[in-house]
């Protein structure tokens, strides 16, 4: 009976993460966006600097956006790129975004990444490629993500909301490049040496941290899986303790040679004294020989 | 004479204490089916006079609420005197050559440190816990030892 319950908790765990494993839409990864859309927004480098792959604004919008864009490319050493979701959708998980930027966004140039949702720009997620990352706090990322979005919500189209979140984010890039030319960071937490900056110190370490993170990644996008080992786990810890407390003994049979005349008990005992605090029990033992 | 498994006749144990006794007493008959446990608190005398008083009530009492079909063969007794701070423990023939003086002595031992403070019931439940333990070690030494060559037991008696 238990070999069975142990049989089918494990079928069970090998099956959620043979399922989870062979179909990757089933992850966390994607957010709210369809499954087939996701290359489109994790998949690789961008070349253009407004990315709409669900053609979500009018040409002529779009040719707009792009113009501000490309022009602040061509006079800043940091790109942005803007990704559009439809409203309803959720930007794609943190996690994978992160693997993503940090995957594809690498090399030169440094870039700003944001996820905008149309009319919603409260949901917008910004993320920055490694060099930033590791040179500015992220204080400084989200006051500035915090600025575009309170600029973009007093405007009520959601095109005029798009516009006004790019000219503040350009706006707030130019400001941050500045400040990362002439080696100031305004973030409060700046002060603070970051972890990474340490790691890059001792290539060793970076290696190990980038191994941690790249497992953490890989456990954050299956979280079934790891569910599944923490519920067998605890199941196996659960059944060994309660077949533990259960379990009843029993002694074989023996002969037993009765003593003294005494019917049940023949043994003297032990006795011992709790009347010395400072003496330890052994001292405290009565010898019946004594 | 009939006397109950818990008895204390030195009123040392509050309610909650009595509920925590019973039920380490409780869990010693359920893990171990062929053993109950009794308690006896209450002035007897001295250490002669304690070790007496534990023989005589194994052999002689008759324990009220103990499951049917064991006797004191199947008992361990704890007796323990509030009044000349001292405790003795014993085992009926069940236990012979499976439990050690030693062993009863490591139980009273772990008990020492509540007795001194007064504590008794924590300390009688100490006693129980521990020697919960060992029998559990000494079964499945009796049991390995059924299983292989028979093995003579300390009083002379062999492994039926």
């Amino acid at each position: 009976m238990m070999k069975r319950l142990l049989v089918l908790l494990f079928a069970g765990w090998f099956a959620a993460s043979l399922s989870v494993l062979a179909d990757p839409s089933v992850s966390a990864t994607g957010g709210g966006l369809p499954p087939g859309l996701l290359k489109e927004y994790l998949g690789k480098r961008p070349s253009v600097h407004l990315i709409d792959p669900q053609q979500l604004l009018a040409e002529h919008h779009r040719n707009e956006f792009l113009r501000v864009l490309d022009a602040h490319a061509a006079d800043s050493q940091v790109d942005v790129h803007v990704y559009l979701l439809a409203d309803g959708q959720s930007p794609p998980a943190e996690a994978a975004v992160g693997e993503f930027v940090g995957r594809a966004f690498a090399a030169d140039p440094p870039s700003v990444v944001v996820y905008y949702v149309l009319g919603a720009p409260e949901l917008a997620r910004m993320h920055v490629s490694p060099r930033i990352g590791r040179s500015v706090a992220p204080g400084l990322l989200a006051a500035m993500l915090k600025g575009c979005v309170a600029v973009a919500l007093e405007q009520e189209r959601p095109n005029r909301q798009l516009e006004a979140f790019i000219d503040m984010l350009v706006v707030r890039v130019c400001s941050m490049e500045r400040l990362l030319d002439s080696g100031k960071v305004a973030a409060p937490d700046a002060l603070v040496p970051r972890s990474e900056d340490a790691a890059t110190s001792n290539p060793e370490w970076e290696q190990i941290v980038a191994e941690a993170k790249r497992h953490a990644l890989w456990l954050a996008e299956r979280p079934w899986p790891v569910f599944a080992v923490l519920v067998s786990l605890g199941a196996i810890v659960l059944f060994w303790v309660s077949r533990r407390l259960l379990l009843t003994h029993l002694f074989p049979p023996i002969e037993v040679r009765r003593r003294l005349g005494a019917p049940h008990a023949a043994d003297v005992g032990v006795v011992i004294a709790f009347s010395n605090p400072k003496l330890p029990p052994a001292m405290q033992r009565e010898d019946p020989r004594v | 004479m009939r006397v109950p498994s818990l008895d204390d006749e030195a009123g040392a144990l509050d309610r909650s204490g009595h509920a925590a006794v019973r039920a380490a007493m409780a869990r010693v008959s359920r893990r171990f089916p062929q053993l109950f446990a009794a308690v006896h608190i209450g002035p007897v005398g001295a250490a002669a006079d304690l070790r007496q008083f534990a023989f005589w009530l194994i052999n002689r009492a008759v324990f009220e609420d103990v499951p049917k079909g064991r006797n004191n063969d199947a008992c361990v007794l704890l007796v323990l005197d509030p009044r000349s701070r001292m405790a003795t423990m014993a085992h009926g023939y069940l236990l012979d050559g499976r439990l050690r003086e030693e062993d009863l002595f490591e139980c009273l031992a772990r008990a020492h440190g509540y007795w001194l403070e007064g504590r008794h019931a924590e300390g009688i439940v100490k006693v129980w816990n521990h020697l919960e333990g060992i029998l559990v070690r000494r079964g499945r030494q009796a049991r390995r030892a059924m299983a292989g060559p028979p093995m003579e037991q300390p009083n002379g008696s062999t492994p039926s």
